[in-house]
């Protein structure tokens, strides 16, 4: 077989392949910035916050038995998006948040309100990651039992 | 029009090279489409994708996540054969935005952000299928032979181009709208990289090393910000389609999530006028 010398076969564009490729190139440019998540059009927002610190949960019940974090919505949702609208499913609820230590007082009206009377009383390890001489480091460790009011 | 449209979108291109780019995405994202799961954890929230303002509650339809798939694989396979196309492209790609947006509605905040771009790939092929399937065909007639030099107009490469482009390109400035120049502030990703990072030397270098974090950021928001210029600067677009592939490479390694299969598409869409200049002083053989 032969291969065959190049046939141009265009000169010009049709009227509607000229109005596609301008919609593609407009839609593109446009829908991001005026929705910025339709996909297929989409700002495609990833890493986008500026995080200085994150903190690390742990918790215990009162025979030393670890207890999940999602039971008492302290879960670490994935947040490297930043927060916008609640597009599709909706995440389940945490208090874990980027740049943000619990005091005593919120963790303890947190927990009462999602923990079932046999986890308590609860221990909760809150450790603090941060950065410290160029290196990420362990901040802090703080160890807060939660007991309910009565016991108090 | 002017000068620098038709130098776009009126000058040839070989289209036995783009139907190559097209089996070459098909063949990609057949990789990794039998991994897929349709996510079900979750209350359903605002609408993300544009089927999803119209049939929600489909989408959720696990029996229509596997037919989506399934037409997906066979349309796709004749469409690379091919055969009865343009029916073909446009089968392959509405079942594919079907089943990406299945999965984009279906997951927690829409963050699937490894299937953004195929589907809008694919949609662009099925529309220059429609136009062009019978130059196409004609140039992969196995009956009278290959003929590798065959052409039409180039705008199918560049919009894939653009697309491939804008995409990440927005990926970047939204960093910058959100968090300003300070966003690459180094501490940032050494904690994203301690939580999330897989372990290797990179990471351990990024975490242990806040200056080499910020020249890390810094070097993801030029060569993602820029990404877009591609589509202007056509003599050096292999250049950006080389640094985007060694960023989503870099990805991979450091957070292990599925970027590879971007990646042989970005190298065959970049490198067009690289591999259409070989295919046209070297492949003129006889047998």
């Amino acid at each position: 077989m032969i291969m065959e010398d190049s046939q141009d076969t265009s000169s010009k564009l049709f009227p509607v392949e000229a109005l596609i490729i301008s919609f593609v190139l407009l839609s593109h440019i446009l829908i991001p910035l005026l929705k910025s998540e339709l996909f297929p059009y989409s700002s495609f927002q990833l890493f986008t916050g500026k995080t200085l610190s994150y903190v690390e949960y742990e918790a215990f019940d009162s025979k030393r038995r670890p207890i999940s974090l999602r039971d008492i919505k302290l879960q670490r949702n994935y947040y490297g998006m930043s927060p916008r609208e609640p597009y599709a499913r909706i995440k389940p609820f945490t208090l874990d948040k980027f740049d943000q230590k619990l005091n005593q007082n919120e963790l303890k009206e947190h927990i009462l309100k999602y923990a079932t009377p046999e986890m308590i009383p609860i221990t909760i390890i809150q450790k603090v990651y941060g950065v410290k001489d160029e290196k990420v480091k362990l901040i802090s460790t703080e160890s807060i039992l939660i007991q309910s009011s009565e016991n108090e | 029009m002017n000068n620098t449209l038709k130098h776009y979108f009126f000058k040839n291109t070989n289209l036995f090279y783009l139907h190559l780019c097209l089996i070459v995405c098909y063949l990609s994202t057949c990789s990794i489409i039998f991994y897929e799961k349709l996510p079900t954890v979750g209350e359903i929230g605002v609408p993300a994708t544009l089927i999803g303002h119209f049939f929600r509650e489909a989408l959720s339809n696990p029996i229509i996540f596997d037919y989506s798939r399934i037409v997906f694989l066979v349309a796709g396979g004749l469409w690379s054969l091919n055969l009865l196309t343009p029916f073909t492209g446009w089968l392959t790609s509405l079942s594919y935005l079907l089943f990406t947006s299945m999965i984009f509605e279906n997951s927690p905040g829409a963050e699937r952000h490894s299937i953004h771009l195929v589907p809008m790939l694919f949609l662009i092929f099925s529309i220059y299928y429609q136009f062009y399937s019978q130059e196409l065909k004609n140039s992969i007639s196995i009956p009278n032979g290959i003929k590798l030099d065959i052409s039409g107009p180039r705008w199918c490469i560049d919009l894939l181009v653009f697309v491939i482009g804008i995409n990440h390109s927005w990926a970047g400035f939204s960093k910058f709208l959100e968090s300003g120049l300070g966003w690459s502030n180094g501490i940032s990703l050494q904690l994203w990289v301690h939580m999330w990072g897989q372990d290797n030397y990179l990471n351990d270098l990024i975490i242990n090393s806040t200056r080499f974090a910020i020249f890390s950021q810094w070097s993801v928001i030029i060569v993602e910000s820029s990404a877009v210029c591609a589509f202007f600067f056509r003599k050096n677009r292999v250049w950006w389609g080389l640094l985007l592939i060694f960023f989503h490479l870099v990805n991979q390694w450091m957070w292990g999530w599925n970027f590879l299969y971007w990646c042989p598409i970005i190298l065959l869409c970049y490198s067009s006028d690289f591999a259409e200049l070989i295919l046209k002083n070297n492949l003129k053989i006889k047998v």
